[in-house]
């Protein structure tokens, strides 16, 4: 992808129109590895919430799930979203990660061993959902653009998130679709498979299955190897959107997937990059626009019509002239003003 | 030799220089009578014993005594369609306060080490039912786990080495009855499902190593049973005489 089609790229909530795209991208993505159901009537529902989620007045809930679209010159690419409160009216639950120390001072001995508790500690977060992106802008700044702008649309409207922000990411499973992980912990109480316990469940919150899992701790050294070694890892699938948010700042080692093992990575929002990094750029007559151009990732402050975009401004960046392009690009947001994060020096290397 | 030759007697100090080579139903030398508990031996026409028992009015009131409960957790879900029953361990120091049968052994050449026991053990357990305490308290015995040619115990190395590294073997021999006080410490507190630990683990817990079978045969008979608890170490299965029942 080009510097000028980079300009063509429009981060906007998904409208009632973007459903053949959504059934498409919901159709492309693995079992288990999106959120998206493959089920029209599902994503005409799930549309229908976002779209209410922008446009209400009404004071947050938490019930809001948040859906947004990429689009490359008016084509859906991809979609990332955003579920106000994790597990909102139940649980939301995950494995922990604990390492207990069982020492005996008369026998001399003191073991540290890796314990897996099933904890609700991070219902009510905000969580990072749905996140997908056509193979072919993998390699490019669009996922950059995808995921990110969702954090500076948390931290502009704070007020309907929590400061906690979570991400659930896929968990390694083989060829065949089996999980090591499921085989060696959840099977034990469905007996069957991965594939079967996700049909069965359907649209369920995962804490209907999590009821009926042990809540005593799980001694990690007593489940076959296959099962530890997948303790924290990532299906394929998930490096990219999980390598944006590892940079951001986001901890890998605390909580896994209560199904596949897969690292559900956490945050404070304050404190994760962009939108530590992130400033207001007011409109101002005459303001100039000088020095060393890098990539940066610019919103407006509309919740309704939000609009993120990848533009080139220089580094220290105070205001842009009413005429500058990205306005333009932008729609032409009412407000005065527009936010900006710079991306990383890394984004400068991509295509 | 004839069973009606031998000889039923109280123990006695010498006694015990015959008995530290032989192995009692939890696989370990008998030891003397402690205060305020009972042994009985069957000695041949020459005085020299054949079989021992040694019962303790009660455990675990000066030293911890630990044991795996084996429960059950049923998860279900009508709406799914989904019932699982799992069996379950569960540390703790349930036969605290109870009675309890301890070195219950035969001589390695005793002819008929199944009627010794058994002559044995109606005796001892006459003068149990005789105390007030029996109709209040189980009376417990442990057997040693079972074990391979090589005198390996299966739950050992699916379960205990785990929390404790190296071999068990030797340890009770070396720290006695505080081994399992010692060995708990470092064993999970929370229940640990069954269906956790591998195969050979579910397969040998709570059964007795072939070397007591003539002991477990007895105890068997006398009408001790399973009581759900196994040894933390070896999976040794933990039998109970229920208060008040009468030997058969």
């Amino acid at each position: 992808m080009s510097a000028s089609s980079v300009n063509d790229l429009l981060l906007r909530p998904v409208a009632p129109a973007d459903l053949p795209a959504l059934e498409r991208i919901a159709a492309a993505t693995a079992d288990g590895i999106s959120s998206l159901p493959e089920d029209r009537e599902r994503l005409r529902e799930r549309i229908e919430r976002s779209c209410q989620a922008f446009a209400s007045e009404d004071a947050a809930s938490g019930e809001e799930t948040y859906l947004f679209v990429l689009e490359d010159a008016g084509r859906v690419i991809g979609t990332s979203g955003i579920a106000a409160s994790a597990g909102f009216h139940d649980r939301f639950y995950s494995y922990r990660n604990e390492f207990v120390v069982h020492a005996s001072a008369a026998l001399g001995v003191s073991q540290r061993l890796h314990t897996l508790h099933l904890c609700h500690d991070l219902t009510g977060v905000t969580l990072l959902t749905s996140f997908y992106i056509e193979p072919a802008y993998e390699a490019s700044l669009a996922p950059q653009l995808l995921s990110r702008a969702r954090l500076l649309f948390i931290a502009l409207f704070a007020e309907r998130f929590n400061s906690r922000i979570a991400a659930e990411h896929p968990g390694l499973v083989d060829a065949q679709g089996h999980s090591p992980f499921w085989d060696a912990v959840g099977r034990r109480f469905f007996n069957m498979d991965y594939a079967q316990a996700e049909k069965l469940v359907g649209g369920r919150s995962k804490a209907f299955i999590a009821d009926l899992m042990p809540h005593s701790p799980i001694y990690v050294p007593l489940l076959p190897e296959a099962a530890q070694f997948a303790i924290g890892q990532l299906h394929p699938v998930g490096e990219l959107p999980f390598s944006i948010l590892q940079d951001e700042g986001f901890d890998a080692d605390t909580y896994i997937d209560i199904f596949d093992g897969g690292p559900t990575v956490e945050g404070r929002l304050e404190l994760l990059r962009s939108v530590r990094q992130a400033r207001r750029l007011p409109l101002q007559a005459g303001a100039l626009s000088l020095g060393q151009e890098r990539w940066h990732l610019v919103c407006t402050e509309q919740r309704r019509d939000f609009r993120a975009l990848l533009a080139r401004l220089p580094s220290g960046v105070q205001a842009l002239a009413p005429e500058h392009a990205l306005f333009e690009r932008l729609g032409r947001p009412p407000g005065g003003g527009v936010r900006a994060t710079v991306l990383d020096a890394l984004a400068e290397a991509l295509p | 030799m004839s069973m009606n030759r031998l000889t039923l007697r109280d123990w006695q100090a010498e006694d015990l220089a015959v008995c530290a080579g032989w192995r009692n139903q939890a696989g370990q030398a008998p030891a003397a009578p402690g205060a305020g508990e009972q042994a009985l031996v069957l000695s041949d026409a020459s005085g020299r014993p054949q079989a021992c028992a040694r019962l303790r009015e009660r455990l675990g009131l000066d030293l911890p005594r630990y044991s795996f409960h084996i429960g059950r957790a049923v998860h279900a879900a009508a709406e799914l369609g989904l019932f699982q029953c799992q069996d379950t361990l569960l540390l703790g120091n349930d036969h605290t306060g109870e009675a309890e049968l301890v070195d219950l052994a035969h001589a390695p050449d005793c002819p008929d080490p199944a009627a010794a026991l058994a002559r044995l053990l109606a005796a001892l357990l006459e003068r149990w039912h005789a105390l007030p305490a029996s109709a209040q308290r189980l009376l417990v015995v442990e057997l040693a786990g079972w074990r391979d040619a090589q005198g390996r115990s299966p739950v050992w190395d699916g379960l205990g080495r785990f929390f404790c590294p190296g071999q068990a073997e030797g340890q009770r021999a070396r720290w006695g009855e505080v081994w399992p006080a010692h060995l708990a410490a470092l064993m999970p507190r929370q229940t640990l499902y069954l269906s956790f630990l591998g195969e050979p683990v579910r397969e040998h817990l709570g059964r007795p190593d072939a070397a007591v079978q003539a002991a477990a045969q007895a105890l068997a008979e006398a009408g001790f049973a399973d009581s759900r608890h196994v040894r933390i170490d070896d999976g040794g299965p933990i039998w109970a005489l229920a208060p008040r029942q009468r030997p058969r």
